[in-house]
């Protein structure tokens, strides 16, 4: 590196500044800019105090910093910069620019050695031959072109950035995003505050919809009577699933077993809205689960903890539910796990940063989402109550309790009257936090389902069957 | 002020005088779905937001969201708590409302492809929506769309609309102004007008009170859009005088430019009560998010500083904060605001 050349990147820096202030102005990202001035500032002060040149890191730094912004801007597609290799619009700023700008069209280079000019020159003469600076329009070019961009940028401390916002603007990105793991996560979102159902058939998917349940869960016994029938627990029948599905408007959710990723597949097939890999039919494979993130549907997993809800939503789970004992009507083991993954998650927020690498591994769980939950102050996606509620009053207090919305299996009906129950319930997720409503809608709701207690010996735990 | 009611297309009503500023309030409706999102994007607005359960609160609030969810459990809760009579009272009293998604098809007049009986319906809205219009959540998507003239010159000339098993507005009205299409997917089969099993017509505006159902209207081809019927797009946002309706989820975004047009339409309706400025000094109109620097908790704090004149007493919740905005699917990445 040549120091003679550090008039020019005093320049350049102060030039740059000046555009990405002005750039940020006029997209209104006002923190974006400020990390950006931070790490100029800093560039130039260590230049100016040790008369050395700017960290090369640090202009990639800001540069990525920049794309990012630029592609967010343009139309906030990753895949803008992916497809093209290359954000293509380029700054320059020394004596040479405005030839260069000439030459090239719309592309614009930061060069801040000598060298990166004659590079320059080099890529512009093979991209000319190739043809690729004659498309211009501020994108595209040929491969060659990116290659010999990306060649100078990486070696000779050339900056590259995009300037002309208008351009870019031009062609927007109207690619349509399915499956994205915000349109998975979106469904759930829609289903907070509110009941899904356990229905075997299609009169029950209908007093569900009528009592005012957010989706329901199409299967073949209800969890009280697998436990009872014992046996291996299978997914449903498709047929049964489609004729549910026919009969209602709302969301149709159907059960996989663990780790059974035909099982999912099928329930793709047929167009099932949500995907319950569930410990409640018997697990297909003892280790591994589905790898969720291979699917167009999303996926609902249960959990007893932090690590194990982080685990799931590490291969793709969309939303979380709590494990409790389903099929018990004791709702003991739902707080139980909720208790420990809202305590985990207080702890979690109380943690200096430099403990969370060891408490991800306690945890068992992936570092980035351990931190995210962190900053967030909760589970990264919708988190649901499941296994165990019989009640209004059991259901408001899995909402008390930070859950999102409530799952009931077997509680509506195996209970003396299914229609009564199902709409308290609803009544009770809705207004959780009012205990003169609860009163009112939890009165002569009949017999509730008979209960199991989660202390007996011999319960089979369906809760430990995976983690 | 009156330069940036402009910038939004309304006419400056009278009274834009810096006089008493009154931070008013915004109701969203919480009996289901996503009225916390909403909520959250109304605080980042700079704005007081309340949930609304009970009739007695819709007394408090200046406009009200109707959020995204199932319309049929939205309709079912609200019917039995007395609700319904109460928001159409709202809705005739003039003050805004804004529907997203399910909240849509509870503002239309008529809606398509419900549940066998039909469900309730505020109406409002000239309009005939589909539900599900594309489709189960297999075909949801989410796109990127052209803003429509109202948003401000500079920012952003697109928006990312999130669709969920999202309603499809079939036809609408005259006086009703469309704000955004979508063009409708490849090799989709399109719900037609035709259907009309589990169709739900309610009166209109003027005939509330007389409780008569009229049958369906002939459609009526409106001369401001004259693609009504072809489907190679469908319409997914429309406005009728106070009320704003969108088949798409603002609130699952960043992008606060919808909220802030509902906004703009409540502060025409009741010129003294937001203050429209100091959402400007937050940048707000963005449609980018965060560089994920800062906590969520620690930007609404200081945002709750900057934008307050009362103080604000946010609904106290042992409930933790809401969940992140996505964007990178890949390694699920998410911005903070």
């Amino acid at each position: 590196m040549n120091y003679s050349y550090f008039p020019i990147r005093k320049a350049f820096a102060a030039d740059f500044t000046a555009k990405v202030t002005s750039v940020a102005k006029d997209c209104a990202e006002p923190r974006i800019t400020k990390t950006v001035k931070q790490i100029l500032d800093r560039a130039m002060r260590k230049a100016m105090e040790k008369s050395i040149p700017i960290i090369k890191s640090e202009y990639n730094y800001c540069m990525s910093l920049v794309r990012r912004d630029a592609h967010r801007r343009c139309g906030g597609s990753a895949w803008e910069i992916d497809k093209n290799g290359w954000f293509l619009n380029w700054t320059l700023i020394t004596a040479l620019d405005r030839v260069i700008v000439r030459l090239i069209g719309c592309y614009r280079v930061v060069i801040t050695t000598l060298d990166g000019v004659i590079v320059l020159l080099i890529g512009w003469l093979i991209a000319s031959l190739t043809g690729g600076w004659s498309e211009g329009g501020g994108r595209g070019g040929s491969p060659w072109v990116v290659l010999s961009l990306a060649i100078m940028s990486s070696t000779n401390g050339i900056v590259v950035t995009h300037e002309d916002v208008a351009a870019a603007k031009l062609k927007p990105s109207m690619a349509v995003g399915k499956a994205t793991f915000s349109v998975k996560v979106g469904l759930a979102q829609m289903l907070k505050g509110g009941v899904i159902m356990d229905v075997v058939n299609v009169e029950q998917a209908r007093i569900a919809e009528e009592a005012g349940a957010v989706a329901v869960m199409a299967l073949e016994r209800v969890p009280a009577d697998i436990r009872r029938h014992g046996g291996v627990a299978r997914m449903s029948d498709p047929q049964m699933i489609r004729e549910i599905k026919k009969a209602v408007t709302i969301p149709v959710m159907a059960k996989a077993r663990i780790g059974h990723f035909v099982e999912a597949q099928i329930l793709e097939a047929i167009g099932i809205d949500y995907i319950d890999e569930s410990e409640v039919l018997t697990p297909a494979d003892d280790v591994n689960h589905i790898n969720k993130r291979n699917f167009q549907v999303p996926f609902v997993c249960g959990c007893r903890n932090l690590g194990e809800a982080l685990r799931r939503i590490a291969e793709g789970a969309a939303m979380i539910r709590t494990k409790g004992e389903a099929g018990t009507g004791d709702i003991v083991e739902a707080v139980r796990h909720v208790r420990a993954v809202m305590g985990d998650i207080r702890r979690l927020q109380s943690m200096d940063e430099d403990e969370l690498y060891v408490f991800a591994k306690e945890l068992r769980a992936s570092y980035e989402l351990v931190k995210q939950t962190k900053v967030l102050g909760r589970l990264p996606v919708v988190n649901f109550a499941a296994g165990g509620v019989a009640t209004p009053a059991d259901a408001a207090l899995m909402m008390q309790m930070g859950c999102d919305g409530v799952f009931v299996g077997s509680g509506i009906f195996k209970s003396g009257d299914p229609r009564k129950r199902a709409s308290a319930i609803v009544q009770a997720v809705t207004h959780f936090d009012d205990p003169k409503i609860l009163a009112e809608v939890s009165c002569d709701l009949g017999e509730a389902m008979v209960g199991i207690n989660c202390f007996d010996k011999g319960l089979e735990r369906y809760a430990a069957r995976s983690e | 002020m009156a330069t940036q009611a402009d910038d939004w297309g309304n006419q400056p009503s009278g009274g834009e005088e810096a006089g008493d500023r009154h931070v008013s309030i915004i109701g969203v409706l919480a009996i289901q779905g996503s009225y916390r999102e909403h909520c959250a994007a109304l605080r980042r607005c700079g704005v007081q937001a309340i949930e609304v359960r009970k009739a007695e609160q819709l007394t408090r609030v200046s406009g009200l969201i109707i959020p995204g969810g199932e319309s049929t459990t939205m309709a079912n809760v609200a019917e039995r708590n007395g609700l319904i009579a109460a928001l159409r009272g709202f809705a005739q009293s003039g003050k805004p409302m804004w529907g997203t998604c399910a909240g849509l098809i509870f503002l239309a007049n008529r809606a398509t492809g419900q549940k066998k009986g039909g469900q309730a319906l505020l109406g409002g809205l000239d309009c005939k929506v589909h539900r599900n219009f594309f489709g189960s959540q297999i075909n949801s998507f989410e796109t990127e769309l052209p803003v429509p003239s109202h948003f401000p010159a500079k920012s952003p000339d697109h928006f990312r609309a999130i669709f969920i098993r999202a309603p499809g507005i079939l036809e609408v009205g005259e006086g009703v102004e469309v704000l955004a299409e979508c063009p409708v997917p490849e090799g989709m089969v399109v719900p037609t007008a035709e259907v009309d099993e589990g169709m739900m017509v309610i009166p209109t505006a003027v005939d509330v009170d007389k409780d008569k159902i009229h049958a369906p209207r002939e459609p009526t081809t409106a001369p401001s859009c004259g693609d009504n019927h072809s489907r190679d797009k469908v319409i997914v946002a429309i406005r009728q005088g106070h009320l704003l309706g969108t088949a798409f989820h603002p609130e699952l975004t960043s992008d606060l430019r919808w909220h802030l047009l509902f906004l703009d339409m409540v502060r025409c309706s009741n010129p003294k009560t937001i203050p429209m400025e100091e959402v400007e000094e937050e940048g707000a109109l963005a449609a980018g998010g965060g560089g994920g620097e800062e906590g969520g908790k620690k930007a609404d704090s200081a945002r709750a500083a900057t934008t307050t004149t009362a103080s604000f007493t946010f609904p106290s919740m042992c409930r933790p904060e809401d969940l992140p905005i996505f964007r990178e699917e890949r390694n699920m990445e998410f911005e903070l605001i």
